[in-house]
């Protein structure tokens, strides 16, 4: 295969490319899914191919084949120099890739135990028991359950001469309780995936879950809708993790903020002018990091797309605006070095910015101490939906399980929860995030996340504990 | 593109390397040109190929599956063997519904040849004739335009032997005034139906109207003129959530308890039908069982729900043709309809006392499903209508209402329908546009 890369570059190179890149990617999901205590899909599935990225006479162009024959790869780095010209026929100016050091490497994640080497019997079996724990609650009428792992090998060559190999492993899994009665369905789910082998899902105490989350979808039934109103609002992890991915993670996308990603995924209320001005993103609580090189980050990995180093970077600090997730071809518009977040979901498709893990820090606070403090609101867990606009300035949030808290203490269980508000102002009244105590801080690796055309669907991770805002309207409609 | 001889060598492969009581494969392929535009600039260009090869078994009622991207003969065999060794690993389901057996199928043209033979420098010159139309007219355009050409094969060991091959595009067209935009999209299976130049100036209308400021409009609920893809994105909630047989059996659909009753106003007729010429024709589902006519809602009375072939079997009906392929399966619409009124979008607006004129959406979502409460902000040109005119672009609108509520009320539709697809990409859809009484928007945004 070394000699195809190296000669799919020389083609390009001769043809006329000023750069190319060739990346060669070779994934193999193996999910398995139950319904109702069966296994509705269980199956291997491999996908591989190589894609090469051109700029030739100042324009990008790409192609991809899923095919090892040498003449196809000629074909296909014809058609890349072919897109390449005809993105010069409409340039304004020449595409221009900020300097990266020149790596020859090879990284693997460590896994405890490989998924791919548990037997289905012992997968199916841990999902069964969740089933057979759940369906014990008689409202509980369906059920669900998944363990979801990939293996990706990557292969990543530039005309600059960088030749990376890397191995990430994921392991996942859910579990979700449909209780239905009264005309009402209610669901409760949970769902969790790092970048690490089959001791992820020991971790995530599935089983012992499942029973809290079937008694939970029974009692909403009975449970009061939601007040509405405007109120303090604290923010479960599993859905500050969403919170931060949605209305801090997007919009810090800087190709997106550069307009590329216009028709679909929108813009970004963080515009350029407010690079480098300490623009007011949040309270002084609200600190924000991009890091790639969590151990077991869902997001994380060794190299970008461009073959940059995976790497820290301070997004927001004390409230402050610090900086965007930024590829080579973006981070010159500051006059900055890429800090590594150019990824494509597979060698079919060009890199976009995404999210690596996109985290909320740990703030002083315990979880005890945040309802405690809290004379009147609602504590909302786990998103049922989101919303926000092409600029993520105005959002909606739906959750699946609320609480209402007074003087202090939860008094009674709520549904169908919903709050919304205008980001800035969202993030500018948040005045406590928890975290002191170990294990209310956790990188979550749930989120499915979308964007580019064709749509391109990656994990990131997101670290979140509990998290209080005040003054914000909550209850669907409102 | 894959032939369909080399189509049907690759399915008999692979039946014949199974040993199991049933096989059933699936080949999927793609070729996708896409260019991106954006600020008058081509800023992403791709050609892709993708395949897959979707393999499933039934073995002494154990089901396994493998999937391979690899068409070499000894990848397929594998890939056979893998999906074997999957099965043996599962519990038997004694429930299982049998795979079904082979039925007439249509044959349908699929490929244009305009659309066919068209180059990258062609897409490149027709993306150009809309960058100068922004240049002319001093704004900038950002835009999208897919061409797609994509083969679906299926083959079962019951006889299924089916193959069918299409081509369609898509061009978007986004228009910047400085802040202000405008949207506007056409598809098509021929390029030559597609005027761009005309899609371009429908976008730059919107970004130059009322322009110079933008209004945030009082909340409450108005009468409402929505663009055919803001139909497409209200239409998706029940054609997801509620049209499909498994959802009425779980009980997840409001659908379940109101066969034969009038749920919407009477205006409303909701079909899928994939042998409409202005759709992009599809004869078979993932199944490879014929795709049937269905009448899902006519004239706000519930009729009917779409299937495949597990969840009629347990309903005791027949497929509708509308299984899906990938990871889930389960069945949905494809070729959703509203059947078209006999408005237009003008008159609309002059029969509108005040209102709100709505282009598009953007990320709607459903946090409450049994009643369709659906979410979502507009985008791209957002209007206010007094008296018959538009007199005031608005800052854009939160909605949240219910999609029950919403078809309920439906006061007018066009005449002229599109093919558009929802902001999701979940469905392509062809709509008229749609005038709705006391619409509810909860939320303002900045812009």
């Amino acid at each position: 295969m070394k000699e195809q890369i190296k000669e799919m570059l020389h083609l390009a190179e001769k043809n006329g490319a000023s750069y190319a890149d060739v990346r060669y990617t070779n994934q193999v999901n193996r999910p398995l899914v139950l319904r109702n205590g069966e296994v509705e899909h269980f199956t291997v599935a491999e996908d591989k191919g190589f894609g090469i990225r051109v700029i030739v006479d100042g324009g990008w162009g790409f192609a991809s084949t899923p095919s090892n024959d040498p003449k196809r790869h000629a074909e296909t780095v014809a058609r890349a120099i072919s897109i390449a010209k005809a993105s010069a026929r409409c340039k304004i100016k020449d595409i221009h890739l900020t300097p990266v050091d020149i790596v020859d490497d090879k990284q693997k994640v460590k896994v405890e135990k490989d998924p791919f080497q548990v037997s289905v019997d012992e997968m199916s079996s841990l999902l069964r028991d969740c089933h057979d724990v759940m369906v014990q609650v008689p409202e509980v009428k369906m059920t669900g359950g998944a363990i979801t792992m990939y293996n990706l090998q990557k292969t990543f060559a530039s005309s600059e001469g960088s030749w990376i190999e890397q191995e990430l492993t994921r392991t996942g899994a859910r579990i979700d309780a449909y209780a239905r009665g009264q005309g009402d369905v209610q669901r409760r789910s949970y769902a969790n995936g790092k970048l690490a082998g089959w001791e992820t899902i020991s971790m995530l105490n599935l089983v012992q879950r499942a029973s809290q989350l079937a008694s939970e979808a029974a009692q909403l039934l009975e449970a009061p809708e939601c007040p509405r109103g405007e109120t303090t609002l604290i923010l479960g992890s599993s859905i500050a993790q969403l919170q931060v991915h949605e209305s801090c993670g997007h919009p810090i996308e800087l190709d997106r903020v550069l307009g590329s990603e216009d028709t679909y995924a929108g813009k970004s209320f963080l515009t350029p002018d407010l690079y480098g001005k300490d623009y007011k993103y949040g309270s002084e609580h609200v600190n924000m990091t991009a890091d790639a090189t969590i151990v077991g980050g869902s997001g994380s990995f060794f190299y970008d797309d461009d073959g940059v180093p995976a790497q820290r970077t301070t997004i927001v600090e004390k409230g402050l605006f610090k900086n965007y997730l930024t590829s080579r071809e973006t981070a010159g518009e500051f006059g900055l070095t890429s800090n590594g977040s150019n990824i494509a979901m597979n060698w079919a498709n060009i890199p976009l910015i995404r999210m690596t893990n996109i985290n909320l820090e740990p703030g002083d606070w315990s979880e005890e101490e945040m309802i405690r403090d809290t004379k009147k609101g609602i504590l909302v867990d786990t998103p049922k939906s989101w919303s926000l606009d092409d600029k993520r300035v105005n959002f909606h949030f739906g959750g699946e399980i609320a609480y209402e808290i007074e003087d202090g203490e939860i008094v009674r269980m709520v549904k169908n929860p919903a709050y919304t508000a205008i980001t800035p102002e969202f993030w500018a009244s948040c005045d406590a995030v928890a975290g002191k105590k170990k294990g209310e801080w956790e990188v979550w690796g749930d989120t499915n996340c979308a964007k580019g055309e064709p749509v391109q669907v990656v994990q990131p991770g997101h670290g979140a504990a509990q998290v209080r805002f005040r003054n914000v309207k909550v209850g669907v409609g409102e | 593109m894959i032939q369909r001889e080399q189509a049907e060598k690759i399915l008999k492969t692979v039946l014949a390397a199974s040993t199991a009581d049933e096989t059933q494969v699936i080949l999927r392929s793609e070729d996708l040109s896409q260019t991106r535009f954006n600020n008058n600039w081509i800023h992403q260009h791709l050609f892709r190929e993708t395949y897959s090869v979707e393999i499933k078994v039934v073995d002494q009622n154990r089901v396994g599956m493998a999937t391979v991207n690899d068409l070499d003969e000894a990848a397929l065999k594998k890939g056979v063997a893998d999906a074997l060794h999957n099965a043996s690993f599962v519990k038997a389901n004694p429930n299982l519904v049998p795979m079904p057996e082979a039925k007439p199928v249509l044959e349908i043209d699929g490929i244009n040849q305009n659309t066919l033979n068209l180059s990258d420098m062609d897409r490149a010159d027709l993306v150009a004739s809309m960058i100068d139309v922004a240049k002319e007219n001093s704004v900038d355009a950002s835009g999208s335009f897919a061409n797609e050409l994509s083969v679906l094969a299926v083959a079962n060991s019951k006889g299924v032997m089916t193959y069918h091959a299409g081509n369609n595009l898509r061009i978007r067209s986004i228009m910047a005034n400085g802040l202000q935009t405008g949207y506007s999209e056409a598809m098509s299976t021929d390029v030559e139906a597609i005027d761009f130049v005309a899609v371009a100036k429908d976008a730059l209308w919107k970004s130059k109207l009322k322009a110079e400021e933008s209004i945030t409009l009082d909340l409450g609920s108005y009468d409402t003129i929505f663009e055919p893809q803001a139909v497409a994105d209200l239409l998706r909630f029940p054609g997801y959530i509620a049209f499909n047989g498994q959802s009425l059996a779980d009980g997840r659909s409001f659908m379940a308890k109101a066969m034969g009753q009038k749920i919407f106003d009477e205006k409303v007729t909701v079909i899928d039908d994939a042998y409409e010429p202005r759709h992009v024709p599809m004869p078979f589902d993932a199944e490879g069982m014929p795709k049937e006519k269905v009448v899902i809602i006519d004239q706000g009375v519930a009729k009917g729900v779409v299937y495949d072939h597990a969840s009629a079997f347990r309903a005791g009906k027949e497929t509708t043709g509308h299984a899906t392929a990938g990871r889930r399966g389960g069945a949905s619409p494809g070729h959703l309809i509203i059947a078209p009124g006999n408005s237009s979008i003008e008159e609309m607006i002059k029969q509108t006392k005040r209102g709100v004129y709505v282009t598009r959406f953007h990320y709607t979502h459903c946090p409450e499903p049994m009643q369709i409460i659906a979410t979502g902000t507009t985008r791209d040109g957002t209007f206010l209508i007094e008296d018959g005119e538009i007199v005031a672009r608005l800052k854009n609108l939160r909605f949240t209402d219910s999609m029950l509520r919403v078809f309920a009320n439906v006061d007018s539709l066009s005449q002229e329908q599109f093919l558009v697809k929802d902001w999701w990409f979940t469905f392509t859809m062809l709509v008229p546009a749609m005038k709705i009484k006391d619409f509810t928007f909860t939320g303002n945004t900045t812009f």
